[in-house]
């Protein structure tokens, strides 16, 4: 018998190729447009794969398990990286580089001293060679605004 | 068929690739940077060419087409070298291909070898990444020729073939290699239709009307996806090497292993199935075969480090020509490299050498350049990637995330972009964790619209 997180284990590949086929085939075009092949065609076979492979896909082997601490780790890289990107319009990328780097490094074991000085050495470096040698937009945020002469 | 080999006015560009290289000095200092950036990044742990090259992607936007695509290939085969480094010193291989380099590299390291096993793994590098690149170059007339006979119908059949093989040699099995191939099939799906210019599964979102982005795919599957994969699997462990005590390297034996190994990648590079794995494999058995002390393998025999680290560059070199002249990408990264082709505006196909004669025979120049490039940085730095690659993961995994966060903002100017790309490094580590390999979806992925195209164009003639 199972166990439920077995069975989620075992299924949860299936149920994901099942769910695009699905969508895919229901938001789809229609596949002939004037009795030619049309642009709903191709979605179609696509969506047909898919089905088969969700019911012939092989239960995966056992994975092994990682422990609480690098689970915590790729937690945190996750969430990092999210409010990266959520504080990079309003904050700018400065600004959001050194708070995520700062959560991403305390995440990672860094000392106070390294997580302090790793974003600020990124920022250094985006600055230096994305803004002013590449020249890349990055969002600038509050901090134009509150710079003096602004 | 003797015509195919007679005919050289394939060879009518060499002058204008030529004369692009040396015109431009800029062209010999950004392969220089793209050999030493692929290094680096190569050689940092848990990370293969794939996240080289999709860390450092988004500077193809930047530059002109020969630099632009010059750049990736040298970051490509400086990471490919990268990955012989982790490999020899720590045990740790950046992907697959360097697995046979590490049956041997690492016992010669933990004997106190390592610099004599990095600079030959240097050597065999630069003997299989210059043949192949001169191999390429003969091949070109025949390859060109040959591709010209085939239409929409055949180009579509050859697309869906090298689909099938790459999905029947991944390592996960048949069956996860074509779900995968699907799943990149569905993900190219979004956006406009390109034969009829029809937006389809974009469900009302403007952010889908533009499709999913491929610098957000590969900087999400390949940076964020191996980061992951390595902080869950414990990328960070290491184990302790010996240092360098220098005594004479087996020359002949190793070098003679050295130039099997080239031929050997060539011809598996041309073909789409796991080119560099099976050839650093193969190489492997074969020496093993031909040796006269086989108990050696595996303890540390030179050839077995030669023979495999040659046929896996050659491997990587012969793939360039499948991509420039049949616009066939046979891996992952030749699959980015198609789409960066495709940013520049260079199309690949049967006619490149005669249509861009610059870029084409340019890049097999710069090709050529890298390899002594790589020569040079990999004897004269070898004691600096042995420290690089024992810098602390801790250190690497915060810096590594960000860059590909502003890799795919910056690639796809959007904040959608490195949301999607947060979301297919989580979706690259569900899927290892089921045991399917991504390289089949990112290969679908790129390779899915111009299949569409094809398959439409032959159904719409013959209708």
């Amino acid at each position: 018998m199972l166990s439920p997180s077995d069975l989620i284990r075992r299924h949860t590949l299936r149920a994901l190729f099942l769910l695009v086929g699905i969508l895919v085939l229901t938001a789809c075009p229609p596949a002939f447009s004037g009795g030619l092949p049309g642009p709903g065609l191709w979605p179609r076979v696509t969506a047909g794969g898919l089905l088969a492979c969700a019911l012939l896909l092989p239960a995966p082997k056992k994975a092994e398990k990682a422990d609480r601490a690098r689970k915590r780790e790729a937690f945190i890289l996750l969430a990092s990286g999210l409010l990266w990107t959520a504080l990079l319009v309003p904050a700018g990328w400065a600004a959001a580089t050194l708070l995520a780097g700062f959560i991403a490094c305390r995440g990672a074991g860094c000392s106070l001293k390294e997580c302090v000085l790793l974003p600020v050495l990124l920022c250094l470096l985006l600055e230096v060679g994305v803004v002013h040698l590449l020249e890349w937009p990055l969002p600038e945020g509050l901090l134009p605004t509150l710079l003096p002469g602004n | 068929m003797e015509e195919l080999f007679t005919d050289m006015t394939a060879f009518s560009g060499v002058w204008a690739g030529l004369s692009s290289v040396f015109s431009s000095p800029e062209l010999w200092l950004l392969v220089l940077v793209g050999v030493f950036l692929g290094m680096t990044v190569g050689v940092l742990p848990g990370f293969g060419p794939p996240a080289a090259m999709a860390l450092l992607f988004p500077l193809v936007y930047v530059l002109e087409p020969l630099a632009g695509i010059s750049l990736l290939a040298g970051i490509f085969y400086g990471a490919k070298y990268g990955g012989a480094v982790t490999s020899i010193l720590m045990g740790i291989p950046g992907e697959a291909d360097a697995v046979a380099t590490l049956f041997e590299g690492h016992p010669l390291a933990r004997s106190g070898r390592a610099k004599e096993a990095l600079a030959a793994a240097t050597l065999a590098s630069f003997i299989g990444g210059t043949a192949a690149t001169l191999g390429m170059v003969l091949l070109a007339p025949v390859l060109s020729r040959a591709a010209l006979f085939f239409g929409p119908s055949g180009r579509a059949a050859i697309m869906a073939g090298a689909l099938f093989l790459v999905a029947f040699t991944s390592p996960g099995g048949v069956r996860r290699g074509l779900a995968m191939v699907f799943l990149g099939l569905a993900l190219a799906l979004p956006g406009m239709d390109p034969v009829y210019g029809a937006s389809r599964l974009t469900f009302g979102s403007w952010q889908l009307s533009g499709g999913v982005e491929l610098t957000s795919l590969l900087l999400g599957i390949f940076g964020i996806g191996d980061l992951l994969d390595a902080l869950l699997g414990g990328g960070s462990a290491r184990k302790d090497t010996a240092e360098a005590d220098v005594t004479p390297v087996c020359l002949r034996s190793a070098g003679m292993a050295a130039l099997r190994g080239s031929v050997l990648g060539f011809a598996t590079g041309l073909v789409p199935c796991g080119a560099g794995v099976t050839a650093s494999f193969a190489s492997h058995a074969l020496e093993k075969r031909l040796s006269r002390h086989p108990e050696r393998f595996g303890k540390g025999a030179w050839e077995g480090l030669t023979g495999p680290e040659a046929s896996n560059n050659a491997a990587a070199m012969a793939s360039f020509a499948p991509l420039l002249l049949l616009g066939l990408p046979t891996n992952p990264i030749m699959a980015a490299l198609l789409g960066a082709l495709t940013i520049v505006g260079v199309v690949p196909g049967p006619s490149l050498p005669q249509e861009s004669p610059a870029f084409y025979w340019g890049l097999i120049f710069c090709l050529l350049m890298g390899n002594l490039f790589l020569l040079g940085l990999g004897l004269g730095l070898a004691g600096f990637w042995a420290r690089l690659a024992r810098l602390p993961f801790r250190l690497l995994w915060p810096a590594i995330l960000l860059f590909c966060l502003v890799g795919s903002y910056v690639g796809a100017d959007g904040i959608s972009s490195p949301v999607q790309c947060l979301f297919f490094g989580a979706l690259s580590v569900f899927l290892k964790r089921q045991g399917c390999s991504p390289a089949p979806l990112v290969l679908a992925f790129v390779l899915g619209p111009r299949l569409e195209t094809h398959l439409l164009q032959t159904l719409l003639s013959g209708w």
